[in-house]
């Protein structure tokens, strides 16, 4: 089998080909085109199938993520949308949830909505926080309603009423009205895109639906007609926020659910290694150009969240636990009006790029500290492709850092490294603390091109435990993208109080909706030994306002239903979560939620096993600066393809590959071990 | 300054880290909705001197209470009295604290048998007893009428809970439950502020940890002072009138006189009104936290919190007036006022620093308590009596226009950061339903760039009965928010009963007990931001869009 996975970034477009009857994986990078175009795709797969010696049609399976919706929404180039809401209700989306982006600044802005308030809609209806309908929704008014919109010219159309989670009677109804009308238009339901509570997380949930559709549909479209031109005849999946594989199908559907599909990768691959290593409880660091997200694997798995915030704005829909700071080799580092350096939020991007880019950057950036320092040189920065120069790099951080600070340029260069750590450690503290566990005992997964440069220096500080660098960081998040599940999720709103749950009612309900995702993966085309449904409910506390999702058996003709070991595991993970939980106090059920698994087979990565340690020979020395106070010294160098399972050396010592560069520190140690992955430790006690 | 720029940078940071797991960490195990939801909580760091060192972004209305506080308790417990475990609690209005809902907890930090630095917590609580229920009443004549006053005395002695003071606590407000669970939370986030501490100066060395502080302390004073270098010999003055209602139909008069001397920025507040017989006097530490909030807000707003940056502050406040009231004042509703300081201090400030300024915003602060037996069909269950229902709401509204944009709408401004309610949640949880939720068009100040929008709300009582209490302010002319550099003033607020109907009824701006029947609505509408440069240099293309969005009413 031949698996191929494509993961289109903002410059490179990075490949990975795996051959399961040779069992290895070929790896390429090219440069994307475009922003929003798939044209590199096809250019990459060329090249990567013909290194591999075969014919595009012997591709088994495709699977792409990707950002064209994620770059739509913060771009604000998605579709024109017209939005129907209640009536009285035509500003949900610009007054939002009222509070401001920043604390003290008077000169601030909110991110604008998605639909503007002239392409929103009122329509006279009203259904009472108990589904009963206070006011029809009329004809007449559902005719006006469809010439206004039609006088709108939209590309797609969202509708949300209130309460339409409890009954969707109305919207049922206007929807119909609509597709009958507007045939080639498409039309999203907010009680389909997220049947839950609170208006404005619902409205614009379902805008944002709107918002990406037809660009997501069209991106797929050209997508679709390059490979079929290009002979690939491999079933074509896309990665999920939440780490699960859609169909082009599902994913037109509910296009809201494809917004965060390019970080998902990386983050099902750590999982996935942590699983052939053995390594249960992981925090990883993927940092590129411009930004640094950190995620969580606990106990195996990776952590998810039933909504987020995405620029300020709430994405109501399953996503991996990702946090994102504006840390990449791109910040840009500066002095401020006290004489403090920060770093960030500004970037060089990648026009023009760090100064030592030689594109007319003047700004000092994280790469450029770095080329100072000797962490990166001329003759092994992305293998080449990329040309830089250090006396640019030197000259933009002695003139907007060193100078102003009275430093020397090596002393500027580790302040602005250090800083740009201080604020990655801050973030991986705020994410292991916020979810209440302790870093001590997690390894740090670094990789993107830059991840694994710092991450020796993030252990130290954090005290954790060591750090695990992937054979390709730099296409490892590609390599994810072949180890995922087709996914579809559902939820019913189900208020009751737990202990007067009855096990018919509740099996019937879980019965309903299992059956809808059936349908999707009937959809999907996966067969039904393929097929698993996990089933969880959300329980609170009566009269708070937290809730928790916690997982409940799938019905079965016997027993299956244990409101005790319910009420249990929501009192242990209560306390987990929040540092205390009731024993006596009552719980009520807010909504039902089943997740749809569709396995897709998978590569079967064989990597040679663990072998008899050995030193392993670096190939050069290069002087670099590395500690504070410290000067100038010899750090070994090593080429990634000569080190062999086995290999250990210790710091300071560099390594050198195409997709990354590794740096340890004096102190820590390197160990080759299965998967040809680099566990980096301390070897003193803690310091 | 001895220590080096990048190991103070570093150092900042890890301070500010310590108060953001203090502040998580309290929030994690809190009870309440109004620390979870509305982050009306604090949390901090101050070195044994009474210095503040970090401070965690929850919401602004706490800043500088902690070291203001702080000298009150060591008047009753000497720093050197503090044993290893101890924490030491007060919500004393006229002991550095700030409304008796305001429960202040300080806990020593040992490191080898010496104390470097306090760690401290504030939280809301939900009631701590008073006439009534929440404590706040806006007519509150005196101190006594706002429910427990814990002058400083230890809640935790060498580690030890001591029983005495929960008990009486729980003995005196309306729900002992939330107050036990969000006092444990306090712990909790002082506690993690401790170990932290501990772990910081492992690091570092005591003597280290104490260089890095004074010089994270210089630097913050080093950038205010650079900041406010260029006012040079100007000087500015301004005065801001609040509504009061209860006590005098005479509104309170808020004043200040600003200038540099000696190298300081003197804030002086002479002229301000008296104390008032009502709950709206303002104690000197909400005062104090206000001016911070202004001059962080037009000199360094992002620059992390710390004693520093009060260094160059001369803040002058008259006893006995609103802003300094003197025992026994009420000071329960001192919300009201303290926003009223924040626009002042900005509104002063802003003609000294005009690149960082605005027109004035919204600070009008819309606010309702419904009370009543929910008795709608589909709540109450067979068999059993129906049960009693709160809810309240709070409206944001506009702020002010800038050079380069328009200010923003629908904001909950200044001293708060509190969420909008969901309309939806609302009615799940309460027989209120919100009819509208809009925004008002034409309430932004005109201006070349104009002020945001303020949200208004029409909601419609759905059980047999409710009694319905409520306050705001900028609902007059000369109390509305102020125009800046040519702009025009925002929008007022208001409040209505029976709006749109023909015994439609203008509320004033406080209303208390009213009692509504079925079917029955009411308005609450928020202020207009100000306007920044003249509404003559507005250009076409925003006029245009104003139109088309319907952000201006049509005419």
């Amino acid at each position: 089998m031949y698996y191929l996975s494509a993961d289109v970034g903002g410059t490179f477009t990075d490949l990975v080909l795996i051959d399961t009857n040779a069992g290895r994986a070929h790896v390429d990078k090219v440069p994307s085109a475009e922003r929003g175009s798939a044209a590199s795709i096809v250019k990459g797969l060329d090249r990567i199938v013909e290194k591999a010696g075969l014919e595009r049609s012997h591709v088994d399976l495709f699977v792409h993520g990707f950002t064209v919706g994620t770059n739509a929404f913060l771009m604000r180039t998605g579709a024109r949308v017209v939005m129907v809401l209640t009536d009285g209700f035509r500003d949900v989306l610009e007054i939002g949830d009222q509070l401001r982006p920043e604390l003290y600044s008077l000169q601030q802005n909110k991110p604008v909505p998605v639909v503007p308030r002239s392409r929103i809609l009122e329509i006279a209806e009203r259904i009472d926080s108990f589904g009963e309908v206070v006011q029809e929704i009329s004809d007449d008014d559902i005719a006006r309603v469809i010439d206004d919109i039609a006088a709108l010219e939209p590309e797609a159309i969202s509708v949300c009423l209130n309460f339409s989670f409890v009954n969707d009677v109305h919207e049922r109804k206007l929807g119909e009205a609509l597709r009958q009308k507007f045939t080639d238009i498409p039309v999203y339901l907010s009680c389909d895109v997220n049947p839950e509570i609170e208006e404005y997380p619902r409205t614009n949930t379902t805008a944002i639906a709107g918002y990406l559709g037809p660009i997501i549909d069209k991106y797929l479209r050209h997508l679709e007609k390059d490979l079929q031109d290009s002979g690939v005849t491999a079933p074509l999946r896309l990665m999920r926020s939440d780490g699960g594989m859609s169909t082009p199908r599902a994913a037109r559907t509910n296009p809201a659910t494809m917004m965060l599909s390019g970080p998902a990768g990386g983050v099902i691959a750590s999982a996935y290694l942590g699983q052939r290593l053995e390594i249960e409880n992981l925090v990883t660091f993927d940092m590129g150009g411009t930004s640094a997200d950190f995620s969580t694997i606990v106990g195996g798995s990776p952590k998810k969240v039933n909504s987020r915030s995405i620029d300020g704005q709430p994405l109501r829909l399953p996503t991996l636990d990702i946090e994102t700071i504006s840390a990449g080799g791109g910040s840009i580092g500066w002095i401020d009006r006290g004489g403090a350096i920060r770093v960030g939020p500004h970037s060089a991007g990648s026009i023009p790029g760090p100064a030592c880019y030689g594109k007319g950057g003047v700004d000092a950036t994280i790469t450029d500290a770095s080329v100072v320092l000797g962490l990166l040189a001329p003759e092994d920065y992305l293998g080449g492709e990329v040309a830089i120069d250090p006396v640019l790099a030197r000259k933009a951080v002695q003139e907007q850092v060193a100078t102003p600070l009275g430093l020397s340029v090596e002393e500027a260069a580790l302040g602005i490294v250090f800083v740009a750590n201080a604020l990655m450690n801050q973030a991986i503290r705020t994410l292991s603390v916020e979810r209440g566990l302790d870093i001590r005992r997690f390894s740090l997964l670094a990789f993107g091109g830059a991840g694994p440069l710092y991450s020796s220096y993030l252990i130290r500080d954090l005290g954790m435990s060591e750090v695990i660098v992937p054979r390709h960081p730099g296409v490892f998040a590609a390599e994810g993208l072949l180890l995922s599940d087709i996914r579809h999720t559902a939820q019913r709103p189900y208020r009751r109080s737990l202990a007067s749950i009855d096990q018919g009612e509740i099996a019937s309900v879980l019965a309903d909706i299992i059956s809808e995702l059936a349908q999707e993966l009937d959809a999907d085309g996966v067969p039904e030994d393929k097929r698993e449904f996990h089933c969880s409910v959300d329980l609170r506390y009566v009269g708070q306002f937290h809730e928790i999702d916690i997982l409940i058996n799938t019905p079965n003709d016997t027993d299956w239903w244990n409101s005790s070991k319910t009420f249990d595991d929501f009192v242990e993970l209560h306390d987990t979560l929040f540092g205390h939980a009731d024993q006596d106090e009552p719980l009520e059920s807010i909504c039902l939620r089943v997740e749809a698994q569709g396995y897709i087979d998978k590569p079967e990565l064989v990597s040679d096993p663990d072998a008899a340690p050995h030193a392993a020979e670096p190939y050069g020395t290069r002087d670099v600066y590395i500690e504070k106070n410290g000067d100038w010294q010899a750090c070994d160098l090593y080429r990634r393809e000569d080190l062999s399972i086995g290999a250990f050396f210790t710091g300071p010592a560099i390594v050198t590959q195409v997709d990354s560069t590794v740096l340890i520190l004096s102190g820590q140690a390197a160990h080759v071990v299965k998967d040809d992955v680099i566990r980096i430790r301390e070897t003193e006690g803690d310091k | 300054m001895s220590v080096d720029v990048i190991s103070r940078d570093i150092f900042q940071h890890e301070l500010i880290g310590i108060a953001e797991e203090m502040s998580v960490s309290l929030r994690h195990s809190a009870f309440s909705s109004i620390i979870w939801d509305m982050y009306d909580y604090a949390c901090g760091l101050m070195l044994p001197n009474g210095d503040m060192i970090s401070q965690a972004q929850t919401i602004p209305a706490q800043l500088g209470v902690m070291p203001t506080a702080v000298h009150h308790m060591f008047d009753v417990f000497p720093v050197d009295t503090w044993v290893d475990g101890d924490i030491i609690v007060c919500n004393d209005p006229y002991r550095g604290c700030t409304h008796t809902p305001d429960i202040c907890l300080f806990s020593p930090v040992y490191v080898d048998g010496e104390i470097v630095a306090i760690s401290s917590t504030i939280a809301h609580h939900i009631d701590v007893g008073g006439k009534v229920p929440g404590t706040e009443a806006a007519d509150n004549k005196e101190i006594f009428e706002e429910g427990l006053v814990l002058p400083p005395v230890k809640i935790m002695e060498a580690g030890k809970p001591v029983k005495a003071i929960f008990d009486i606590i729980a003995n005196n407000v309306r729900d002992p439950r939330a107050s036990a669970g969000d006092l444990r939370a306090q712990i909790a986030g002082c506690r993690t502020g401790e170990r932290r501490i501990r772990d910081l100066c492992k690091r570092y060395g005591i003597e280290g940890f104490k260089e890095l502080a004074a010089g994270c302390l210089d630097y913050s004073e080093t950038y205010i002072s650079r900041s406010i270098e260029d006012i040079g010999d100007r000087v500015s003055e301004a005065v801001v009138l609040i509504e009061d209602e209860m006590a005098s139909e005479e509104p309170i008069r808020l004043q200040l006189k600003t200038w540099i001397e000696n190298g300081r920025l003197v804030l002086d507040f002479g002229g301000s009104s008296e104390q008032r017989a009502n709950g709206l006097n303002c104690p000197i530490s909400s005062t104090i936290s206000m001016v911070h909030f202004g001059v962080k807000a037009i000199f360094a707003s992002d620059l992390p919190q710390n004693s520093g940056i009060n260094r160059p502050l001369d803040i002058r406040v008259p006893d006995g007036c609103v802003l300094s009231p003197i025992h026994p004042a009420a000071v329960s509703a001192r919300h009201i006022t303290e926003n009223a300081v924040s626009d002042l201090v900005i509104k002063t400030l802003s003609p000294l620093s005009p690149e960082t300024a605005s027109g004035g915003a919204h600070s009008s602060f819309p606010t309702f308590v419904a009370g009543g037996v929910d008795d709608r069909a589909g709540s109450v269950k067979p068999g059993e009596p129906a049960q009693y229902s709160m809810i309240s709401d709070m409206l944001g509204g506009g702020m002010g226009g800038y050079d380069g944009h328009d200010g923003m709408s629908a904001i909950d401004t200044h001293g708060g950061n509190c969420q909008l309610l969901s309309a939806e949640i609302m009615e799940a949880m309460s027989p209120v339903r919100v009819i509208r939720s809009e925004l008002v068009p034409s309430s932004g100040g005109d201006g070349k760039y104009r002020g945001g929008l303020a949200i208004r709300r029409d909601y419609e009582i759905l059980s047999s009965a409710a009694v319905v209490s409520g306050y705001l302010q900028q609902s007059t002319d000369e109390t509305a928010s102020w125009g800046f550099n040519g702009g025009e003033g925002g929008g007022k607020s208001l409040a209505l009963l029976n709006p749109d109907t023909n015994h439609e009824t203008n509320l004033r701006s406080k209303f208390v007990g009213l009692e509504l029947k079925k079917g029955e609505r009411f308005r609450l509408q928020a202020a207009g931001g100000g306007g920044w440069g003249k509404p003559e240099e507005r250009s076409q293309d925003l006029i245009d869009r104003d139109i088309e969005e319907g952000y201006v009413s049509s005419v």
